[in-house]
């Protein structure tokens, strides 16, 4: 089974700033820039537009609420009319998700996209699962748990960049720059 | 800054028509530069496009002006520079529309309705909610400024910027739109006015015996107009205020521009209980003489939110009186969050990391408001094309 969502109002847009790429360290800390220095906020009311750049990557949400049962996922896609428009968004809702669905907005095209808050942009299929699972006690972190807006990545907090930043040189490239550099 | 120009016959008077003439310019630019903003709404469009107008008809009355016309023109300079700075704060797409929808609620109630809103987010933690006309509709006229005197009442609306998206502790901002209201309808003033009225105001509020007898009624009237808007905020959201008041007032000594926090929450809770408080009673025969209608009493209806906000789901709300019951109930709800902890062990919210209960309660409060909001207009502009 599948139901359309809509776009929701508020957005993460992303801009160039003076950092060369988006880093993303192990423990960084809260002086450091992270994903988020790479984003701007803004508000839109429900029927305003949205111009879509090519190759800009906008963080967005759909409008409604999402409680997703522990005995089904969810998988995301455009809707084919705006697929067609060059936009690309996918994602998976994990069993028991609660909150508004992410979307990773994408302008494949060559033209700007006007679109319009509040419209159908996408469209979400459930799946059933033959067991249920528990959303809490699966993932360490529910990083995204609750969204109600575009929440940039949190992937510093992933367990292994710890690991990995703190691995003997032996096993790793000379090149590589140990993260504290 | 004060922009009124020295009286006439002194020396400096003709500086101060150059700086008058050279910030006319100044806001010119800045009105045209706001008046390409993409995302203004249609009102505020028509606004700024009077307040250019305003402007245009201003610099040509002071290439004219008689020396005894300047300060007129300098205090509708000063209303302008106001306005202009509100509608800035406005155009930064990032306004909390949801709270900036409970208040403009709350000022068709007051039969406020024509009033513009702009809302800004602040760096300071002060809320504010004030009209942008410093001068008076009659000077407007009077200049022939006719437009901006019937263009409706601009009203800014400051939150600070930490809590954009803390629904719950902007809840003082229904204390602040109460001193809007109390000054457009000059309730206190009108009270004043009888010195039975006076004298029964100081009986009142027992906190005056602490300052001398002569300054007792200059004090009461400020107290009175705080009593007020705690009031007004209480029939919107219960004791929110009050709790948040008595959270953040640490003062010891006796204050005369607000009274004592423990006494505002007693007054409140009188008020809400409907115990018998006789200084309740003057506010109340104070805003019924205004006529109009109008009415203090409770506005607000506690919606059910434990099982949603338990399972982590935004609340549907059905009705105005339930969206602004909204936040006595959500304070409600993190506070037994907050002390009966185990009473939520085996619910979703109970299984998030303690520090983000309450953003997360607030996120939810946020959507439940913005759902409520979308639905209305959906179904009113349904209504609308059906009553075509």
């Amino acid at each position: 089974m599948s139901v359309d969502v809509r776009l929701g109002y508020d957005f993460l847009v992303s801009v160039m700033n003076r950092q060369p790429t988006i880093r993303i360290l192990a423990d960084q800390a809260d002086n450091q820039p992270g994903p988020r220095a790479h984003f701007q906020e803004t508000r839109r009311e429900i029927g305003d537009r949205f111009v879509l750049y090519p190759n800009q990557l906008v963080l967005g949400t759909s409008l409604e609420y999402f409680a997703m049962p522990d005995n089904a996922y969810a998988e995301v896609s455009a809707r084919s009319s705006y697929s067609r428009l060059g936009l690309s968004v996918g994602g998976t809702l994990q069993p028991g998700f609660r909150g508004c669905v992410p979307l990773e907005l994408l302008n494949h095209g060559n033209v700007p996209v006007e679109l319009t808050v509040g419209a159908r942009v996408c469209q979400v299929r459930f799946l059933g699962l033959s067991e249920t699972s528990d959303y809490h006690a699966e993932g360490s972190d529910r990083k995204y748990y609750g969204q109600v807006r575009p929440v940039v990545s949190k992937a510093q907090h992933d367990e292994e960049l710890s690991r990995l930043s703190k691995l003997p040189r032996v096993i790793r490239a000379p090149s590589t720059p140990d993260h504290t550099e | 800054m004060n922009l009124t120009p020295p009286l006439p016959g002194n020396s400096s008077g003709n500086s101060s028509t150059i700086l008058l003439e050279t910030v006319l310019q100044l806001l010119s630019e800045r009105l045209k530069k706001l008046s390409h903003s993409g995302f203004f709404a249609e009102d505020l469009r028509r606004y700024v496009l009077s307040l250019c107008a305003s402007v245009s008809t201003l610099e040509a009355k002071l290439a004219q002006a008689q020396a005894d016309e300047i300060p007129f023109i300098a205090e509708i300079v000063s209303s302008i520079w106001k306005a202009t700075q509100f509608l800035t704060g406005t155009t930064s797409n990032r306004v909390p529309y949801e709270i900036t929808y409970l208040l403009r609620e709350v000022l068709l109630d007051w039969k406020l309705g024509d009033c513009i809103v702009t809302t800004s987010l602040n760096q300071s933690h002060e809320f504010n909610c004030e009209s942008s006309l410093v001068a008076p509709e009659v000077l407007l006229e009077e200049i022939g400024l006719t437009t901006l005197a019937e263009s409706g009442h601009l009203v800014q609306m400051g939150v600070p910027e930490i809590f954009q998206h803390m629904p719950l502790l902007c809840s003082p901002l229904y204390h602040e739109v109460g001193h809007f209201i109390e000054e457009h309808e000059r309730l206190i003033k009108r009270l004043v006015v009888s010195k039975t009225k006076r004298v029964a105001l100081v009986q009142a509020m027992p906190g005056l015996a602490t300052f001398p007898t002569e300054s007792h009624e200059r004090v009461a009237r400020k107290w009175a107009i705080e009593h007020f808007c705690d009031l007004l905020a209480a029939s919107y959201v219960g004791e929110c205020v009050s709790d948040y008041i008595i959270q953040w007032d640490h003062t010891i000594t006796p204050c005369e521009s607000h009274p004592p926090a423990a006494s505002r929450a007693e007054v409140t809770r009188d008020f809400l209980e409907g115990r018998p408080n006789a200084l309740v009673d003057l506010l109340k025969g104070a805003v019924a003489d205004a006529g109009q209608d109008l009415e203090l009493k409770q506005r607000f209806e506690e919606p059910d939110v434990a099982a949603a906000f338990s399972d982590v789901r935004p609340v549907q709300i059905a009705s105005l009186p339930q969206l602004h019951g909204l936040l006595p109930a959500a304070d409600k709800f993190i506070k037994a969050l907050s002390t009966s902890p185990a009473e939520f062990e085996n619910t979703n919210i109970g299984r998030v990391a303690r520090q983000r209960r309450s953003h997360l309660i607030n996120d939810l409060i946020e959507k439940s408001i913005r759902s409520f909001m979308i639905q209305k207009a959906w179904d009113d502009s349904l209504d609308e094309k059906a009553a075509a």
